[in-house]
């Protein structure tokens, strides 16, 4: 009897055993790989020592109309040799699916809102946030956009070579971190790939300073908040140079009545895609800058670093071109990058695209609102969230007038929607641009190709071997009123809508401008004369740096632009440590105060890895930003709200020393600018004590190092406390976790000659000596030099491997 | 007479426990999944049961040692990246405990599968 009931037991709990290390049986509240398929040797992850990324091999490849070879060069940079570009399209596919396939995978979970089934109740609020925001209905719109063009065919295939790289994967070939994750990437489609994008598109164009704004007007009051939150500087370097003129008649949508901000604080919110240290750097010089009387063109995103990649880094070719530069894994194309005529790259033009409406609604069913004074039906969308080890979370997400409803606040009355112009169904071949790039070799080639680009905007920067340099604000701008788009407004009246979209001739756009350069740093597009209102997250010391360095003196060659990419040197601080010692030179300072001033005196303005004053400099501006800010901290824990910009602090500080917010409020004397800066300067030197007493070096790359995470913030995956030169404000913009994602200067000489880095590898294996092979190199400011030649015999060194697909 | 007998089919049948998990680790695994040996050591044990403890533990120490050997090995060309990986997201496991862990992980229901045979194989004799 006993042995009856044992052995049924001991059965079922082998059963269930396996069950759970297979990972099939999921016990609630416990998020564990599937640990019995992950730790065994034959097919789990010890099998990933990374040689597979470079083996060579040969395969027949029915869906190609000719035979094609990948050559892979010493950095694992696969040079793809096509007869066409539809097989082409294919091979990326493969590739890019054979490098980075979790990196592709994961990045459409996260766009989707599906990372909760992956990571557990940890990814609940990502998900939230991203269905929220609609971008799966986007997703979904924009395909079928797609499919109705007759270039879909090539996304086709692009999607027919990922699936091809997949539908021949066993559980062994399967990525690190899908095994670890439990991962079994599905086929791809196409949705993947416009999730992928609209991905992009939300971190370049998936935020606005709208909330903050609303709170701070209702905080301020009008003429206080214009005070302190002025739209422009005095210093203004704009991308489209202030003396181009801008020769056309305004075109306006219907007559539309004055806009209505939002009269109500609106509390903190979930938002958290937050623009931070994104942003990017980009300028071409023509032949009478150039030391060999050729154009140079230079790019570096700055974005987010992680690690497998943002970019992926390739070669493709037909016999029709032959293109050379950095993709987005999971979308056809090269981004940035340059062909045997041309260059091409872009920053982030850093407009607010991005706009919210108060919805009221008609009770708290929260199913109907008010608009145009009639009820109108919300459409409602249920969303399920599949949760790893826990319960499915379902959500409402309700779809306006204006767009989803994207916070909800406690009082279930008033909710705030979010009109998004990524949301909006592509009118063209979006897609087309960076494929259509590769093959264009002349200016018109490339405005043709790039008219079609929608979402996020972007300034396109040009060089071309015949001489010409342009820049074009590219994207779809919706046409405002003045200060519209800067504060949540009210959403019961559909004539705040936007009026229409800037037609594409008038966006701001300059070719061969007089000072021979074109620059963008994510400064403001244009001069206050451009006839169209505009408001965003401008930049304002990047751009004067390279603006300052292109037009003292001509004779560049490429070495001086990797010097320049890789500039350290902050006009922020060029521009505050004079006014900081001249407020100090008022005061009598005990001897270890002297030896600080003597220190910033001396001081280059370099962010040096090794500096100290980078590091006191710093502290001294966060110090000296509390103590003048201080009216808004009773707010900062309940509201979301934005301190005024640091060049405006500077603005008071040299002409308003005695502004009333110069004082602080808990003291009973009355502070002016010098005590302020008197005041900071004591309390940076009791932080510094405190940092040292630490242990800790207060070199600048030890106070802030640079940490380079993998996408699943993993730890073991990643690259912390990283030793760079650089702050936000500088060229070389690195911070703590972004930087200069690819680095790239071309120059169009009549033999092109280019150089490149980004701080990864192309390997997506976490173990194969490609995963972070380049991040010394970047970290360094070293460059590679890009084999772009046909001929492969011609390479430095020989091809690590060859694959061959025969058709 | 009996005993000695009765020693030597144990040796016997434990030998041939462990040939048949030995053998088949040479090539099932090319062909099936990571549970390949769950059926070989509930089979094995049912087949040629010795007692509950000893059939437990010859499939344990077997696939232990496999697991654990051949994970070694593996890992030896990728210059312990692996194990010293594995041990960081485990909670700084010390990278040379994830052999012995894969092996743990491995043996564990490798013995449970042969207890489950050997009490097979006792039920259909009594």
């Amino acid at each position: 009897m006993h042995l009856n009931i044992y052995r049924w037991l001991t059965t079922l709990f082998t059963i269930l055993l396996v069950l759970f290390l297979n990972g099939l049986l999921i016990i609630p509240g416990v998020v564990l790989p599937p640990l019995g398929k992950l730790l065994d040797p034959y097919h789990g992850v010890w099998n990933h020592h990374g040689s597979k990324d470079s083996e060579s091999f040969e395969k027949h490849e029915k869906t190609l109309t000719e035979s094609a070879t990948v050559y892979y060069d010493h950095k694992l940079v696969p040079h793809i040799h096509a007869g066409n570009l539809e097989d082409l399209m294919f091979l990326q596919g493969y590739t890019e699916a054979r490098h980075r396939l979790f990196q592709m995978e994961f990045m459409a979970l996260a766009a989707a809102g599906e990372l909760s089934s992956v990571i557990g109740e940890k990814g609940i609020q990502h998900d939230l946030s991203m269905r929220r925001r609609g971008m799966t209905t986007a997703a979904a719109k924009t395909v079928a956009a797609w499919e109705n063009m007759p270039e879909y065919k090539y996304v086709q295939k692009y999607i027919d070579g990922v699936n091809a790289y997949i539908n021949q994967l066993n559980y062994k070939d399967l990525p690190f971190e899908c095994k670890l994750l439990n991962i079994i990437p599905e086929k791809w489609t196409a949705y993947k790939s416009a999730l992928v994008y609209k991905q992009m598109a939300l971190t370049l164009a998936g935020y606005s300073d709208d909330m903050e704004y609303s709170n701070l007007l209702n905080i301020l009051g009008t003429e206080k908040f214009h005070d302190l939150y002025p739209e422009t500087e005095q210093i203004e370097n704009p991308v489209v140079p202030e003396d181009w003129k801008f020769d056309f008649d305004k075109i306006y949508g219907k007559p539309q009545q004055k806009t209505a901000y939002a009269d109500k604080m609106i509390p903190k919110s979930f938002h958290e895609n937050r623009y931070k240290g994104i942003g990017s750097n980009s300028w071409s010089v023509n032949g009478k800058k150039s030391a060999s009387g050729a154009p140079i063109f230079c790019n570096d995103p700055h974005l987010s670093l992680s690690l497998p990649s943002i970019w992926f880094e390739l070669h493709l070719l037909t016999k029709d071109f032959n293109a050379y530069g950095v993709s987005f894994p999971g979308f056809p194309g090269i981004m940035i990058g340059f062909n045997e005529y041309i260059a091409w790259g872009e920053t982030n033009v850093c407009q607010d695209v991005e706009d919210l409406f108060l919805i009221e609604w008609t009770d708290q069913s929260r199913t109907a609102y008010l608009l145009d004074g009639k009820k109108t039906e919300a459409v409602l969308k249920i969303e399920k969230i599949d949760v790893k080890g826990g319960k499915t979370v379902l959500d409402t997400v309700r779809y306006t007038h204006w767009g989803p409803v994207v916070l909800l606040s406690k009082d279930k009355k008033h909710d705030i929607a979010m009109k998004w112009i990524a949301l909006e169904e592509p009118d063209m071949a979006e897609f087309m641009v960076f494929v259509d790039a590769m093959s264009s070799k002349n200016y018109d080639d490339f405005l043709k190709s790039s008219d079609r680009f929608i979402s996020p905007a972007q300034n396109f920067n040009f060089a071309s071997k015949s001489g010409d340099i342009a820049i074009r604000v590219n994207g779809k701008f919706p046409v405002r009123h003045d200060q519209d788009g800067r504060f949540v407004e009210y959403g019961n009246n559909s004539e705040y809508d936007w009026q229409g979209y800037i037609p594409r001739i008038q966006n701001p756009h300059v070719v061969n401008p007089d000072r021979n350069f074109v620059v963008s740093a994510n400064q403001r597009s244009t001069s206050r004369d451009y006839p169209y209102y505009y408001t965003g997250l401008f930049e304002h010391y990047r751009n004067r740096s390279i603006i300052d360095r292109l037009n003292a003196r001509n004779g560049f060659t490429v070495k001086d632009m990797m010097n320049l990419q890789t500039d350290a040197y902050s006009v922020k601080a060029s521009d505050f440590v004079p006014v900081l010692l001249n407020s100090l030179s008022k005061f009598t300072l005990s001897p270890e105060e002297i030896i600080w001033v003597d220190a910033l005196k001396k001081w280059d303005f370099n962010y040096h890895k090794t500096s100290r004053e980078a590091t006191f400099f710093d502290m001294f501006m966060a110090s000296l930003n509390e103590e003048v800010w201080d009216e808004f901290t009773p707010y900062q824990d309940s509201l979301d709200i934005i301190l005024p910009k640091d060049w405006r602090l500077l603005e008071l500080l040299k002409t308003q020393s005695d502004h009333p917010f110069f004082d602080h409020k808990s003291t009973l004397e009355r502070e002016n600018g010098h005590t302020s800066i008197l005041k900071a300067f004591k309390s940076t030197l009791i932080k510094m004590d405190e940092w040292k007493k630490s242990g800790k070096s207060d070199q600048w790359s030890v106070y802030k190092p640079l940490n380079i995470l993998h996408l699943t913030k993993i730890p073991a995956l990643s690259k912390k406390g990283l030793e760079a030169h650089g702050c936000t404000d500088a060229i070389n913009a690195t911070g703590k976790s972004y930087g200069p994602s690819w680095r790239m200067i071309v120059h169009l000489d009549k033999e092109i000659e280019a150089y490149g880095v980004y701080p990864g590898g192309q390997s997506g294996n976490p173990f194969s000596p490609y995963y972070a092979n380049m991040v010394g190199d970047w970290l360094d400011g070293k460059y590679h030099k890009l084999e772009w030649s046909r001929d492969i015999t011609s390479w430095d060194k020989k091809p690590l491997a060859v694959c061959v697909f025969k058709k | 007479m009996q005993y000695a007998y009765l020693k030597n089919k144990i040796m016997t049948d434990s030998l041939k426990n462990i040939s048949l998990i030995g053998i088949t680790s040479l090539f099932m695994p090319l062909f099936t999944d990571w549970w390949w040996y769950i059926p070989v050591c509930f089979t094995g044990a049912f087949l040629w049961p010795v007692s509950g403890v000893k059939n437990f533990g010859i499939a344990f120490l077997m696939v232990f040692l496999i697991w654990t050997g051949y994970a070694w090995y593996l890992d030896l060309d990728a210059h312990m990246s692996v194990a010293a990986t594995l041990g960081e997201i485990f909670g700084d496991v010390p990278p040379a405990m994830m052999y012995p862990v894969s092996g743990i992980v491995g043996g564990i229901p490798g013995g449970l599968a042969a207890l489950s045979g050997y009490l097979w194989s006792k039920s259909r004799k009594n």
